[in-house]
């Protein structure tokens, strides 16, 4: 391990700050990835809690990631748009990431149910696990970043 | 404490609501006609169980989610008087006893998204976070 000492603070400074880094990355990675994609009722399954239901709709491929900070990115769809957020974000950064729009209106009903129909909340169901996200965040930060 | 007593802890007090219409629960027969109506249900996660045996729960972070149904045409106000009423029961801080332990309220009693259409209601969806702490 890289000992430090006054005469190179700035170096020390910037491991810090890649660590930082790379835990709201790896963090955020993993929220959306921990979001699980289920076949929905068309398909077979059932509308399981804290997942996304994948019918015959581009439900989860309607995800938009936004990107408000340092190096603002605004907006690129897709189920794996929130890929090219990560990439850029920084610490201190703030980040937004929606289902829904234009292509899938009907994202409000499959979350908080409808018609009878309970809904998913996968929403909330990944948010609560942040906190467990970024303490795994941190222990592998402090393996993988030199 | 467990999963049990915290989820009907929290019932009970969505009850004392002044005015809550009929409230739907998982996996109880709701005849769907009734409107106004709440549909609520418990998201619950970040259990932890350590320390106390027997499938106890230590504390347990989640979070009630209500829908509120209304009738189209109504306008507005006829949720948000819910949501004030709610608010009122579950202000922030507050702490309720559960069996075994207490509940807080964490956030602001109810975040609101968006309002949409079904085919027969107007619905609101409210949340409030709760974490229940084992005494």
């Amino acid at each position: 391990m890289t000992k430090y000492s006054f005469a190179n603070l700035d170096k020390w400074a910037d491991k810090s700050e890649r660590r930082m880094d790379y835990v709201v990355r790896q963090a955020t990675n993993d929220l959306l990835r921990g979001i699980n994609i289920a076949p929905g009722i068309n398909r077979g399954g059932s509308r399981k809690k804290g997942t996304i239901p994948r019918d015959l709709g581009p439900l989860a491929a309607s995800l938009q990631s936004t990107l408000l900070g340092t190096s603002a990115l605004s907006g690129p769809t897709g189920e794996n748009s929130y890929v090219g957020v990560i990439g850029r974000m920084k610490a201190g950064d703030k980040a937004r990431f929606a289902w829904g729009g234009a292509v899938a209106p009907y994202a409000p009903d499959v979350h908080y149910g409808a018609n009878g129909v309970m809904g998913t909340f996968w929403i909330p169901e990944a948010a609560k696990k942040w906190n467990s996200y970024v303490r795994g965040a941190v222990a592998k930060g402090r393996a993988v970043v030199p | 404490m467990n999963s049990k007593d915290i989820s009907n802890a929290i019932k009970a007090r969505l009850l004392t609501v002044a005015g809550a219409p009929s409230i739907a629960w998982p996996n109880v027969e709701f005849n769907s006609s009734v409107v106004p109506r709440w549909e609520a249900t418990l998201v619950r996660q970040r259990t932890d169980p350590s320390l106390k045996g027997g499938g106890a729960i230590e504390r347990e972070e989640g979070s009630l989610q209500v829908v509120l149904c209304v009738e189209h045409g109504l306008g507005e106000d006829a949720v948000l008087d819910y949501l004030d009423a709610v608010r009122t029961t579950f202000p922030k801080g507050q702490t309720f006893a559960v069996a075994g332990g207490t509940i807080t309220v964490l956030t602001e009693p109810a975040e609101t998204a968006q309002g949409f259409p079904d085919t027969k209601t107007y619905r609101s969806p409210i949340a409030l976070q709760y974490v229940a702490n084992a005494t």
